[in-house]
């Protein structure tokens, strides 16, 4: 899709018919305590020592202060060992790579909304990372789960959904009225899930399951051509330009700056409603190249964690923490889709990493960063809090995301084994 | 690990490595069974990981007051390089007999786009779109489990199909045909026309119908071969690439079309040319010979030297060279440079596989091909195919440009790279991460007072490294005259280099030294383990799986050890031509 030409088509209201025409929202019932969509962004591990000291801001987080009375920095998580060695599963999902099963939080809080009863048009979203590394970071059922990494990619998947492919190679007087493109779409899509099911019976269990895949993917999308992908929304009129996808979106030629690209975007698709749970991943936990202004270009593993580029280090990650910041500040100018505030008001912003110490291997001392108004769930304070975990499992803290989504059933999150509290969010981040 | 779509193995292979680990002392190693063609090689896989699991720095516990350190209790962590490479070590789950189960498997992003320029007689106007990500699985993006369609995949294929269609109505309707109406007879025309492209076979009865019966949906022909068109770029027949085969002499065997388009992809990484097709329809891919002559013809052509560019340069890991940071102060490494580093790689590599080249010519020919640029850098006579003879140039890939800055730090030389590039990607061995609590700051920027070598030597004295380290660390030093950015040295900031080195505990429990990069390249270009590693990869870049034990066996047991007849053998193997139920 021509992007260009897509924003400018955005005044026909038209044009998005039936993706968005059904997207119907009502006022919102006020959900104290509660979150409506959940922002993650996830990062390798860092150097311990760029957060140690008594302030809660440094050189690292700077850009943090910004926003400090509504951050939260939860510090001391133990990753039990899951978190310890690069490209562990255990940094979302709490479970070690000889568990089963693994599932990521944010696939966890998704499926759980869909559960109860809360359809996005666009389930879950992934984003982000190293196009060109083997990722291990987002999961689902054992399953691992690939992000669209490029920008490019991420906004026609985001933006383009089911909206006409291409208006801008259309002459306006020959656009299809909707519901012949909705009929064709729908006899092809009868024909694609017939052919799956054709194939699948030739094929045994483990191959089969490619397939299944596929349908289910064909399914999804047909309900949300036919305008059952419902938000699930509790809120009202979106306020006048508050679904605008960006124009201009391009691939750049640093992974880095396109992963802050795809946070952009994710945070411009919560504020379309078109989804409720959005993950970004920065880079990968190995062989990332850093070119950035204020730091020696290098790798971000091998120079800025294993040479001891520490002035580098401490500049990627407060580079990094302003990528978060910007997404907040972001929410903050985004009218809630329901009405009801701010998208910042309604969104539980959450840092979270895939190991602790990365330089040394060691996940004793994970940290995670909250943030957002989260429907009042996030216990916050003026000038940031900081919350010591003391050695408490760090799958705890990622509870914490699915808590404030009003994720009741916490009992099949992570592991298992780490004690009676362990599938518990922290007490001392809930408000 | 496993990386595709839900299965309880996705915890498995792991496993067995943490068990491996756990009975460091024990003979689990020795496994005997023929179908383990690398039970010989886990003693010192054994001895890596007793080695690197004895000496972990940091209190234990889980408290959160030290570094973790695990105990028998925990679900204790698996690094996913070790268990990423023990996948590839292992023979397919699924082999059976050598041969595997029927299969479909989704075409890479590469594929998708070449196979749509066929579909369009290579127009390359036809629009384009990231629509299929591909999960970088070993270095590759072929991983036959790994590619899925799912989630919003199904909305991205049909959101660029209906662009393909739209723009392929606009101008390329005359490629399917000549009549312009929708009764049957046209319609008929146009569905096996674009059909037969598309999914790369003749359409069967029930497939003629299905699409006939939504063509006449329409009110227009052009209306008709729109829907049709959008329609076929989503089906399966089209994502997908079949492996189903068909009973024939008490076995199943891919059918002609399958085999075509198994050739294909693998020397072209597209669908079957007009040849091959033609091949197929006439029924001249019945045997090995056949295929044999199908693939020799189909790597002479451009595009397998664009898929043995990729595969050469997936496996030793240098696909990412233009977007690896180097340090400019002191020499700029541009990307015209890197782009001469990368040809050089795939020229070099792609001649010796279409001129009988056999693996020891990988490592240890004595000469390369260099353009202007690379000249210079090497400081070498001349252009084109040059010989390294008295020059300060490695012999084979390792001397390559691409990889001696790929496997490098942004200013300096990294034994500890190189040396991981030897052990995984040359000699399929394991290397476990750095133990919990470890200082890994080792590798610290260089000084003037310093070589590489003596501040790598910290790895030699620190107990808590040294077990790691020493399976990598001498390998690297043999490359120590060549800088990061790939340019000989002889000595570093004035220091004197030491180029000793050594590989410790090779597959047959022997150690070798070494003095300088070509004794490495000598020493592996004539390692049967070397060999076996090397048709590993091909096989798994191939089929998108590892390679079943019988199929390596038999490349890597290729006479002369011919780079040409390794892809004959693997073409002649049950793994590629048979299927089971």
């Amino acid at each position: 899709m021509r992007r260009r030409s897509f924003a400018r088509s955005l005044t026909a209201a038209a044009l998005f018919a039936p993706f968005f025409a059904r997207l119907e929202r009502t006022r919102a019932q006020p959900s104290l305590g509660r979150a409506k969509y959940l922002c993650l962004m996830t990062t390798t591990g860092s150097n311990p020592s760029l957060w140690n000291g008594s302030t809660l801001f440094n050189a690292s987080n700077q850009p943090l202060q910004r926003i400090a009375d509504d951050v939260v920095i939860v510090s001391r998580l133990n990753g039990n060992g899951h978190c310890a060695s690069h490209g562990s599963p255990g940094g979302l999902t709490g479970v070690g790579y000889s568990g089963f099963g693994h599932t990521s939080i944010d696939q966890y809080v998704a499926r759980a909304l869909q559960a109860g009863g809360v359809r996005s048009s666009i389930p879950s979203l992934i984003l982000g990372g190293d196009p060109t590394q083997e990722s291990s970071t987002f999961w689902r059922d054992g399953s691992r789960l690939t992000a669209i990494t490029r920008p490019v990619a991420a906004f026609d998947a985001i933006f383009a959904g089911a909206a006409p492919s291409d208006p801008g190679t259309t002459d306006p007087g020959t656009v299809e009225p909707p519901s012949e493109r909705l009929r064709r779409r729908q006899s092809i899509l009868d024909l694609m899930l017939g052919e799956l099911e054709q194939l699948r019976a030739q094929l045994g269990a483990e191959e089969r399951i490619k397939l299944e895949l596929h349908a289910d993917s064909i399914r999804a999308l047909e309900m949300r051509l036919a305008g059952d992908g419902s938000t699930g929304g509790t809120g009202g009129e979106p306020a006048p330009g508050s679904c605008a996808p960006p124009a201009g979106i391009a691939n750049g030629d640093q992974v880095l700056v396109d992963d802050a690209r795809c946070l952009d975007l994710a945070i411009t698709a919560l504020g379309c409603d078109l989804t409720r749970v959005v993950a970004v991943e920065f880079g990968h936990h190995q062989g990332t190249q850093v070119r950035l202004p204020g730091m020696s270009g290098g790798d971000w593993h091998s120079n800025y964690l294993h040479s001891n580029q520490i002035a580098d280090l401490t500049a990627l990650e407060s580079w990094l923490t302003e990528q978060f910041v910007l997404a907040v500040e972001k929410s903050k100018r985004i009218p809630a889709p329901d009405g009801d505030g701010t998208l910042f008001d309604q969104t539980l912003f959450v840092w979270a990493r895939t190991m602790g110490d990365a330089v040394s291997h060691v996940d004793s001392d994970m940290r995670t960063v909250f943030a957002g108004g989260a429907g009042g769930y996030l216990r916050r304070s003026a000038g940031g809090r900081h919350v010591d975990a003391r050695g408490q499992s760090h799958q705890r803290a990622l509870l914490n995301a699915a808590a404030a989504l009003g994720v009741a059933d916490l009992s099949s999150f992570g592991s298992g084994n780490l004690g009676a509290d362990a599938r518990l969010p922290l007490e001392e981040v809930a408000s | 690990m496993s990386f595709g779509p839900s299965r309880p193995r996705s915890s498995r292979a792991p496993h067995e490595v943490l068990t491996l680990a756990a009975s460091a002392e024990s003979t689990e190693f020795a496994d005997t069974s023929p179908r383990r063609a690398l039970g010989t090689w886990r003693p010192l896989l054994l001895l890596a990981l007793a080695a690197c699991s004895g000496t972990i720095g940091g209190a234990g516990g889980s408290d959160g007051d030290g570094p973790h350190r695990p105990n028998p209790d925990d679900e204790v962590e698996i690094p996913e390089g070790g268990a990423s490479l023990h996948r590839l070590l292992e023979p397919s789950e699924r082999c059976e007999d050598d041969t595997m189960p029927r299969s479909v498997r989704r075409l890479s992003g590469l594929q998708y786009r070449n196979s749509l320029l066929a579909i369009f007689d290579g127009d390359p106007t036809v629009p384009e779109a990231d629509v299929l990500d591909d999960p970088v699985v070993h270095g590759f993006r072929v991983d036959a489990d790994a590619a899925v369609v799912r989630d919003l995949g199904a909305q991205r294929l049909m959101q660029h199909a209906e662009r393909v269609a739209t723009w392929a109505v606009e101008s390329k309707l005359s490629l399917f045909g000549t009549c312009r109406d929708l009764g049957p007879a046209c319609r008929a025309s146009f569905v096996d026309a674009f059909g037969t492209r598309a999914f790369r076979a003749p359409l069967t009865e029930a497939q003629r119908a299905a699409y006939d019966a939504l063509m006449a949906e329409e009110s227009t022909f052009e209306a008709g071969a729109e829907s049709v068109i959008t329609a076929m770029l989503q089906s399966p027949y089209f994502v997908y690439r079949r492996e189903l085969g068909e009973r024939r002499d008490g076995k199943r065997t891919l059918d002609p079309y399958e085999r075509a388009s198994a050739i294909a992809y693998l020397v072209t990484e597209a669908p079957p040319d007009a040849d091959l097709f033609a091949a197929a329809a006439e029924g001249r891919l019945q045997n090995a010979a056949d295929l044999r002559r199908e693939v020799d013809r189909l790597l002479a052509t451009p595009a397998a030297e664009a898929t043995m560019s990729h595969f050469v340069h997936g496996w030793l890991e240098t696909t990412s060279l233009p977007a690896q940071v180097k340090d400019d102060s002191g020499f700029v490494l541009t990307p015209e440079l890197r782009a001469s580093m990368l040809d050089e790689t795939a020229r070099f590599y792609a001649d010796l596989v279409r001129n009988d080249g056999g693996f020891d010519d990988l490592l240890f020919a004595n000469h390369t091909f260099v353009d202007a640029r690379l000249r210079e850098l090497y400081g070498l006579p001349s252009e084109g195919r040059v010989s390294l003879e008295g020059t300060t140039r490695a012999p084979g890939l390792l001397g390559h440009g691409s990889v001696l800055a790929r496997h490098a730090l942004a200013a300096s030389s990294s034994p500890v790279s190189r040396g991981k590039l030897v052990r995984e990607r040359l000699l399929c061995q394991e290397l476990p991460e750095p133990p919990p609590g470890v200082n890994t700051d080792l590798e610290g920027a260089a000084t003037p007072a310093t070589t590489t070598r003596e501040r790598y030597n910290e790895h030699s004295t620190n107990e808590a490294c040294a077990g790691c380290h020493r399976l990598m660390d001498p390998i690297g030093f043999t490359f120590e005259h060549y800088d990061a950015y790939g340019r000989y040295r002889a000595d570093e900031n004035g220091h004197a280099l030491d180029v000793s080195g050594g590989i410790q505990g090779l597959p047959d429990g022997t150690d070798v030294e070494l003095e300088g990069l070509p004794s490495l390249a000598e020493a592996l270009a004539h390692d049967p383990s070397a060999r076996d590693c090397y048709a590993r990869y091909v096989a798994y870049f191939a089929t998108g799986s590892p390679g079943c034990g019988g199929t390596v066996r038999a490349m890597a047991e290729t006479p002369e050890a011919s780079l040409r007849g390794m892809l004959h053998a693997l073409v002649a193997s049950r793994q590629f031509v048979e299927r089971v139920d």
